[in-house]
């Protein structure tokens, strides 16, 4: 079986697996309603000429956001539950190859539910989002699914190493709603906060998904001179995450989880 | 009666190590503190964004509010379900104890947890976003606090008993959980909502609270006392009820054998 194949098969019957669960069914259809509700409500005074976007990608993010932190963590501590986790690291196809797959399945999922955000905005509240540049706008898509993925690959194996993943995948939640600016600009934040900010792909998805659905009409409240910038920021981040996921198993997670033993017990 | 609080004080410390006891001290904190300190944070800073004013008492003091109420609704609700994934449902339904014990004692920790949260809530509204703490009438914030968390409870015991017959609670839960905050007057006035909707919202505990615990902020008033009464009259109202649904399905449950096979 092929790498891509594997991938591919993985992410299927994630998706399979997930949509079986009724706490993914809430993630990913009943979620983005409530963000975006919270979201209108709180724009929907606004002077702001963009008012349809911010509410859209901002708390259609805030809902992939939580789909892939949740799903990152919860899905490992369910195969080392179900006492599966042993048997996928020794299985045929290499461990990443299918936790990526598990991954790509879980992002597509959450990029259902930003899709989602959108259609509950306009079908239920009449919030029109404007799309300036639609071909940026596909770029943009396809540029975050992969940052995303890389993130939640090298999140994943981190919460491989903790048995308060859930916990921790709990907890995170507002902090990188923060960082990353999600429903305000990133230029509000104080300067030793960018940083972190940057490092994570949600601010660059955010600063090029602005970017292509209102254009100039969002500058004064982006950090990034234009599109490209932002999204190259993205592609380059997302890499960073994919090297970094690489090294975290080649290095750490191998070491310490097969040649010493703790996998189940970690 | 003493024999009664020995039991009571036994559970809330089962309670506190049960949930609390696996928790490496950082992911504590991280619960404890800084989740709730960034939940404030970050609605601050949209509110602050959005209406271009730079006045967020509103949300600051919604979200100390909801930090402390609505951990309580999930924790009061999962009791019985986590009992039934540990296989001792069935013992606690035979327990000599009243159940109010059981719920009770599990509330104590989650509600002084609460608490703290919400005092670190308040302390990032004040020192990030400048809310007046001068005028603030302390008794009746934290009674506004203890009341809300008392009827979101009640409404937690009415979801626990619904999981005895429901397999998913935690999905019920976390629609609520999630609703709640959307609908409560948490983020903006419930007067922005249809008119549906904000009665939907008034029969549910923590919206009257939130008031409260708003005019509390602004010094208090006679209006505080009345807004407390009615939430704790919806939170007596939800707790009668839930307690009633869950007696009788525990009941149906036993008549039926299917306490184990949600």
């Amino acid at each position: 079986m092929s790498d891509l194949t594997a991938v591919l098969s993985s992410a299927r019957s994630q998706i399979g697996n997930s949509m079986a669960r009724t706490m993914m069914k809430n993630v990913v259809f009943i979620s983005p309603l409530f963000n975006v509700v919270v979201a209108y409500y709180l724009f929907r005074r606004s002077d702001l000429p963009n008012f349809g976007d911010q509410v859209v990608i901002g708390s259609g993010l805030m809902t992939l956001w939580g789909t892939i932190l949740w799903s990152s963590a919860t899905d490992i501590g369910r195969e080392r539950w179900m006492g599966t986790l042993e048997i996928l690291l020794i299985a045929p196809v290499r461990f990443p190859t299918v936790l990526l797959g598990k991954i790509l399945g879980n992002t597509l999922l959450g990029a259902l539910s930003v899709g989602l955000s959108w259609f509950y905005s306009w079908a239920l509240l009449g919030v029109r989002m404007t799309v300036a540049h639609p071909l940026q706008l596909a770029i943009t898509v396809v540029a975050a699914i992969f940052a995303f993925v890389g993130f939640a690959l090298m999140l994943a194996l981190l919460f491989t190493l903790s048995r308060n993943a859930n916990s921790i995948a709990n907890g995170l939640g507002y902090p990188l709603y923060v960082v990353s600016g999600l429903l305000f600009p990133l230029t509000v934040l104080p300067v030793w906060v960018l940083p972190i900010g940057l490092s994570l792909p949600l601010a660059w998805a955010r600063e090029a998904l602005r970017w292509a659905t209102t254009g100039a009409v969002s500058a004064s409240t982006l950090l990034t001179p234009n599109w490209a910038v932002a999204a190259g920021g993205l592609v380059t981040v997302g890499l960073v995450y994919f090297v970094a996921a690489y090294g975290l198993y080649r290095y750490v997670f191998d070491r310490k989880l097969r040649q010493l033993g703790q996998l189940g017990v970690s | 009666m003493t024999e009664a609080m020995g039991a009571f004080g036994r559970i809330a410390k089962l309670a506190f190590r049960e949930s609390y006891g696996v928790f490496s001290p950082l992911v504590y904190i991280l619960f404890l503190l800084v989740r709730p300190m960034t939940q404030v944070l970050f609605f601050g800073l949209a509110a602050r964004f959005a209406t271009g004013n730079p006045d967020v008492t509103f949300q600051v003091v919604g979200n100390a509010v909801q930090v402390c109420a609505l951990s309580s609704l999930l924790t009061v609700a999962d009791v019985l379900v986590n009992e039934r994934a540990n296989g001792t449902l069935s013992l606690v339904t035979l327990a000599a104890k009243n159940r109010f014990m059981i719920f009770g004692g599990r509330l104590l920790v989650v509600g002084s947890h609460g608490l703290v949260s919400s005092t670190a809530a308040l302390a990032v509204g004040a020192l990030i976003f400048g809310v007046d703490l001068s005028q603030v009438h302390w008794p009746a914030l934290v009674l506004s606090l203890v009341v809300t968390v008392m009827a979101t409870s009640a409404l937690g015991v009415a979801l626990g008993g619904v999981g005895l017959v429901l397999r998913d609670l935690n999905l019920v839960g976390n629609i609520l959980m999630v609703g709640m905050m959307a609908i409560c007057g948490i983020q903006f006035p419930v007067t922005q909502l249809p008119g549906w909707l904000q009665v939907v919202a008034y029969s549910l505990p923590m919206t009257r609270g939130a008031a409260a615990a708003r005019l509390a902020m602004a010094g208090g008033g006679p209006e505080v006392w009345s807004l407390l009464g009615t939430e704790a009259l919806v939170g007596c109202i939800w707790l009668v009820v839930g307690y009633g649904l869950y007696l009788w399905l525990e009941r149906k449950a036993r008549v039926y054998g299917t306490l184990d096979l949600y």
